[in-house]
């Protein structure tokens, strides 16, 4: 993950997300239990040159399954929001906005909020975005990349009147 | 922070970007006036003026805007934006994927 903020959004590509996940839980939670594995090696020989190194897991489907149902979650999040790429950027981004009375994490979770919904079905490209956050409204530019990132830009208040 | 005159080809990029909006004719009247400071935004090229910096200053509006392209055809979006009084306050510049800027925007 590059610096500054980033948010998990609803991406693509459910199945295969799931099955990666369920592949990496398979063999991570069959790693702590001794049973799930075979050993080729024979450590009653002294000098064997494959004592203790190679495990071979043994493939339980019911951690299959259980890592496939614990997979849903991340498969549904690939996509990301930023607030900037560093510190410096994060500042910049919410400069207009600090000092009228909300906090940055307010701020924040209003944007990504507003963005979930839409973020699949964005185009690539710039788009303005409002939402309002204890009834004061909050305008914000954020940018969709080729990659599905969306990155948040500028976030100003009202114009004074 | 450096205060320094508004260079030619940011002089060139506030004049293509406020064209003929009303309420940037008092501003580009004055460009060869305003002091500007390099603001901290990650390398962005992003100014504000440092005319009234003793006043507390806030942001007005967005005067006007526009997409433009880095050198290796990355967007950045350009905002001239006014403080509550109306004066010129910002040019404000968005790398869209957030990396330093590699050359000002230049305008044919």
């Amino acid at each position: 993950m590059i610096g500054g903020t980033t948010s998990v959004l609803a991406g693509d590509k459910f199945q295969n997300g799931a099955v990666t996940a369920a592949f990496a839980y398979l063999f991570n939670e069959a790693a702590g239990d001794a049973g799930q594995y075979v050993t080729d090696s024979d450590c009653s020989m002294p000098g064997s040159a494959s004592c203790g190194t190679i495990l071979i897991p043994i493939f339980n489907p019911v951690a299959f399954v259980r890592g496939l149902i614990q997979g849903i979650p991340q498969a549904f999040a690939p996509s990301t929001i930023r607030f900037g790429a560093n510190e410096a950027q994060r500042d910049h981004a919410f400069r207009h906005v600090d000092g009228i009375g909300l906090n940055r994490t307010q701020i924040e979770n209003a944007i990504r909020n507003d963005l979930r919904p839409i973020a699949r079905s964005m185009s690539d490209g710039l788009y303005k975005g409002s939402t309002s956050v204890n009834g004061i409204r909050i305008d914000y530019h954020a940018y969709k990349l080729s990659d599905g990132t969306i990155n948040v830009g500028r976030i100003t208040p009202p114009s004074p009147q | 922070m450096i205060k320094r005159r508004l260079h030619e080809d940011e002089k060139r990029l506030i004049r293509h970007i406020l064209g003929d909006a009303a309420k940037g004719k008092g501003i580009l009247a004055r460009l060869d006036d305003y002091e500007v400071e390099e603001m901290n935004d990650g390398g962005m090229g992003s100014l504000r003026t440092a005319q009234a910096e003793k006043e507390k200053r806030r942001f007005g509006e967005v005067l006007a805007e526009a997409e433009l392209t880095d050198s290796d055809g990355t967007p950045v979006i350009v905002s001239i934006i006014a403080d509550s009084a109306g004066e010129l306050y910002e040019i404000d510049m968005w790398r869209v994927d957030f990396l330093p800027l590699k050359r000002w925007p230049q305008m044919e």
